[in-house]
């Protein structure tokens, strides 16, 4: 019998140390249950989509409505409408939507952003907050950007008014 | 394994106990009926979640809040299955890589509010719901708990077209039952053994001694019911009526349900071997 030959090469494959966006919001996802002691928890939900190849922008150009700006340099910028999932085309793209959650509150789901990215080149990613999308170029830059997204007076809000009405929600 | 928890606290705020008893016997899923205002949800997880620790305990949602369930495992694993009712709700759990259970948790009309016609007249529709949800899911790996407000032997409880709740997991495993042309699934209810006398259990989960000519004194309305399907997976030896946290006994010397310090229904504990 001939021995099967491989085509493939002899070297292992060098796996690239990341840790892939959706790992990293899952992970802040359990945070969120961990800091409230899950009367507020927080999911993570992925789909497959459509996106409109990125347009450059030059250093400085786009900022995360009203927190700091992330990582500047080769940031990109996507409207919403980039975004949307377009029947003529094939999905190209992953978005994870970021939600908190009130379980206490009949389950309760409120979207407070998502990321994009294509599934092999995962950076440049696009997250959309509070009604505007940025880029980020690489991990730290995208754990920068949550750090922002978590410290901003609108998510605070949020999480403030979740939590007050799960607190006061009763048994019937 | 998965330990079971459930207790109808009679609107007593027996957070201590409930904690104290979710340690000590390394429970999984909570049940909780007739909570009281101070007994919230979020009051409940921050006692079954203490600071400085790992918060293990989530709330599995529901439209009524009246019946509490709480889990030690994901809430992405516990999944609604039928819209959620005043009385029972259901919940399909599926843990990696077992098989789905649904588990429907009940608090039915209580006795002070309804005759036992009305009473038998529920069970039938809430059996029937039950059956309905089973088909639409494909299967029939089903427990119930709760406080049914029927003792065992109750016409809502041993009618085919109600629960349809044996006493022996021997005909139990017969599956099903026909009469009149209708095919009824069993459960097996394994609360029967707790009648009468006993050195290592009270007699019943519930005390009242003012009924008219007839009168049972000691009840059984909390129960845990079992289909076939489930039958391997039931430890049948793990099943209790607890009697004390693990530090106070929730009886008077007298043996009976301390009822100014703790509930008037005694706690039910078991396990799934899941």
């Amino acid at each position: 019998m001939t021995k099967m030959e491989s085509l493939w090469p002899e070297e292992d494959f060098d796996v690239p140390k990341i840790t892939a966006p959706i790992v990293i919001l899952r992970q802040q996802a359990y945070a969120l249950g961990q800091k409230t002691r899950n009367i507020l928890e927080a999911e993570v939900s992925s789909h497959p989509f459509y996106m409109k190849p990125p347009r450059k922008l030059s250093p400085g150009q786009s900022v995360l409505s009203n927190i700091q700006p992330i990582s500047m340099l080769g940031a990109i910028e996507s409207k919403e409408e980039d975004i949307i999932q377009s029947i003529d085309e094939p999905p190209n793209a992953l978005q994870h939507s970021f939600y908190i959650t009130a379980p206490v509150l009949g389950g309760y789901r409120y979207r407070l952003f998502t990321v994009s990215h294509q599934p092999i080149s995962i950076y440049p990613l696009s997250i959309s907050f509070d009604g505007k999308t940025s880029g980020v170029n690489e991990e730290e830059g995208f754990r920068s950007a949550l750090r922002d997204i978590f410290a901003s007076e609108s998510t605070k809000k949020v999480v403030q008014a979740l939590l007050a009405q799960s607190l006061s929600e009763t048994a019937s | 394994m998965l330990t079971f928890l459930f207790w109808n606290l009679n609107g007593k705020n027996l957070i201590s106990s409930i904690a104290k008893l979710v340690v000590n016997h390394n429970v999984d899923i909570l049940i909780l009926a007739e909570c009281n205002l101070e007994l919230t949800p979020a009051n409940l997880l921050r006692t079954l979640n203490p600071e400085e620790q790992k918060a293990q305990f989530h709330y599995v949602p529901d439209k009524y809040n009246h019946i509490q369930i709480f889990t030690s495992f994901r809430k992405s694993w516990v999944m609604p299955v039928a819209e959620d009712n005043k009385h029972y709700i259901m919940r399909t759990i599926t843990l990696p890589g077992r098989d789905e259970v649904l588990l429907v948790a009940a608090h039915l009309l209580s006795q002070l509010h309804a005759k036992e016609d009305t009473l038998y007249a529920e069970a039938i529709k809430f059996a029937e719901k039950i059956r309905h949800t089973e088909i639409a899911l494909g299967h029939s790996r089903t427990i119930v708990v709760g406080d049914l407000n029927m003792n065992p032997f109750s016409n809502g409880v041993v009618a085919s077209s109600g629960l349809h709740g044996v006493m022996t997991q021997a005909i139990a495993r017969k599956k099903q039952r026909k009469f009149q042309e209708v095919t009824y699934p069993y459960f097996y209810n394994p609360m029967w053994r707790y009648f009468g006398e006993s050195a290592d259990s009270p007699s019943g989960t519930y005390y009242y001694d003012k009924s008219g000519q007839v009168c049972y004194f000691w009840n059984i309305f909390d129960q845990v019911l079992v289909r076939p399907d489930l039958l391997n997976q039931w430890d049948d030896e793990s099943l209790q009526i607890l009697t004390s946290d693990g530090q106070q006994s929730f009886l008077t010397p007298k043996g009976l349900p301390d009822t100014k310090n703790f509930s008037d229904h005694l706690p039910l504990l078991f396990k799934l071997n899941l």
